[in-house]
């Protein structure tokens, strides 16, 4: 028998895995489920400020990785490294404090960065 | 940590062992000094701490305790977890978390270096993997899924995101070698000697530790004799009866019986280390003072990371405290 959690549980697994359709049979029962683009996220976003914790001169590529820069509307993982900071051969992460899409990237390659610095805006998936 | 999937020939390396020639052992030791000195530098490591150094991939371990680690030479795709990590990096890593190497971007040699250096005996005054006479580095063996390996140390306290270090230099075209005129150079012909110092020689399959055997046109002497045996270094550039030249490099044997046109000098042995086969090489004639000075400033790119990445783990051990 086809419920109503079942539903729920079939909509959970199709926004998880991705899926825009559906079918699932049942003995002779069946359903076919469809998502349009615009069913929105279990959760809204919210915006996270991503700060220096660092400081050195703002590359948004890893020199080794010329050409690489995140841009706004790239989604990233928790951790990954969003830029880098240069300081006499070495070179700090800026980091992405949660899951989500960037929206804005507020500094240029060769800025002098400091402690606390807001140098991206990250918005966060539920 | 313990190893889930490994290649053939990946195996443990520090600067390798020296002053044994005379038993008949040779070099051995990291074939990238460079990124096993980075990783070192990073973590604040003595820079002969052993590293496990990886020729091919994919390679994927799993930690069992909280451990600060880098990696460096070949720029692959690496994932802590899920996350991708940017190349010559230091991080903290937890008791449980995975790291996968895979896709190879730049170079062919991978480097995993953790605090104090891997926990392997030394024998003969080194942890190097001698692969050939099977003793050092881990069972005098090539490491295997399911091998269980140890750090000699833990923590530095690492900046919050990792630590990592600015590239030597960034290069395009042909891989260049700087090349010192060995012994039997001025009994080539001078076509030959032309032709090597201008040739973009090709890195053939038939490449490993042991050395790189390299396709162009042949060399040939002006009196084709044989030699007695004689000493060979790493870096040493052999041709044999055919013309093709082969350079000698980590696990080199200690002797050997071909003609010796030149030896790449030691600060250039990192970039034969990163040329996969296919690779374009292309040779420059030095002298001994302009050697000296290479492996010079080599040595001061490493010595400011060193001081560099202390200071930044000093910052960041003070933020934490």
């Amino acid at each position: 028998m086809i419920t109503v959690d079942l539903l729920d549980d079939l909509l959970k697994r199709m926004q998880a895995a991705g899926l825009s359709g559906l079918e699932v049979q049942q003995g002779d029962t069946s359903i076919i489920m469809r998502l349009g683009s615009a069913v929105p996220a279990v959760a809204s976003s919210k915006p996270v400020p991503v700060r220096s914790q660092s400081l050195g001169t703002f590359r948004a590529s890893h020199p080794r990785r010329p050409n690489t820069a995140f841009k706004p509307g790239d989604h990233v993982l928790k951790g990954t490294a969003l830029g880098y900071l240069e300081a006499s051969g070495t070179l700090t992460a800026i980091v992405a404090p949660a899951t989500g899409t960037l929206s804005e990237v507020l500094a240029s390659d060769g800025d002098l960065i400091g402690f606390g610095s807001h140098v991206f805006t990250l918005e966060e998936s539920a | 940590m313990e190893i889930l999937s490994s290649t053939p020939l990946a195996t443990i390396q520090d600067l390798g062992r020296f002053d044994h020639y005379h038993d008949g052992v040779g070099r051995s030791g990291a074939m990238d000094g460079l990124a096993l000195a980075i990783g070192n530098a990073l973590l604040g490591n003595d820079t002969n701490a052993a590293a496990i150094e990886i020729p091919l991939l994919p390679f994927k371990l799993r930690f069992d305790e909280d451990l600060d680690i880098a990696i460096t030479g070949a720029d692959c795709e690496a994932l802590f977890d899920d996350v991708p990590l940017p190349p010559d990096w230091a991080l903290s890593v937890k008791a449980g978390q995975t790291l996968t190497l895979s896709a190879i971007r730049e170079g062919c040699r991978a480097y995993i270096c953790v605090v104090g250096g891997f926990d392997v005996p030394e024998v003969l005054g080194s942890r190097s993997t001698q692969l050939r006479e099977t003793f050092g580095g881990h069972e005098g063996r090539m490491l295997k899924k399911g091998d269980r390996l140890k750090a000699l140390g833990t923590s530095v306290g690492l900046p919050p995101g990792g630590l990592g270090a600015t590239p030597f230099r960034q290069e395009t075209g042909p891989v260049t070698a700087r090349v010192l005129p060995a012994a039997e150079y001025d009994r080539f012909t001078a076509e030959s000697q032309r032709s090597f110092w201008t040739t973009d020689w090709q890195v053939t399959p038939q490449s490993n530790r042991n050395g790189y055997r390299l396709s162009g046109p042949n060399l040939t002497m002006k009196d084709a004799s044989e030699l007695r045996s004689h000493g060979v270094v790493p870096g040493t550039i052999q041709v044999p009866m055919g013309g093709q030249p082969i350079i000698q490099l980590a696990d080199a044997a200690t002797m050997g019986g071909y003609p010796k046109f030149g030896t790449v000098i030691e600060p250039d042995h990192w970039r034969l280390a990163q040329a996969k086969p296919g690779t374009a090489i292309r040779f420059v004639e030095v002298d001994y003072p302009a050697a000296l000075a290479a492996q010079a400033e080599l040595d001061a790119y490493i010595a400011d990371i060193r001081a560099a990445a202390g200071r930044q783990r000093r910052a960041a051990s003070g933020w934490q405290s």
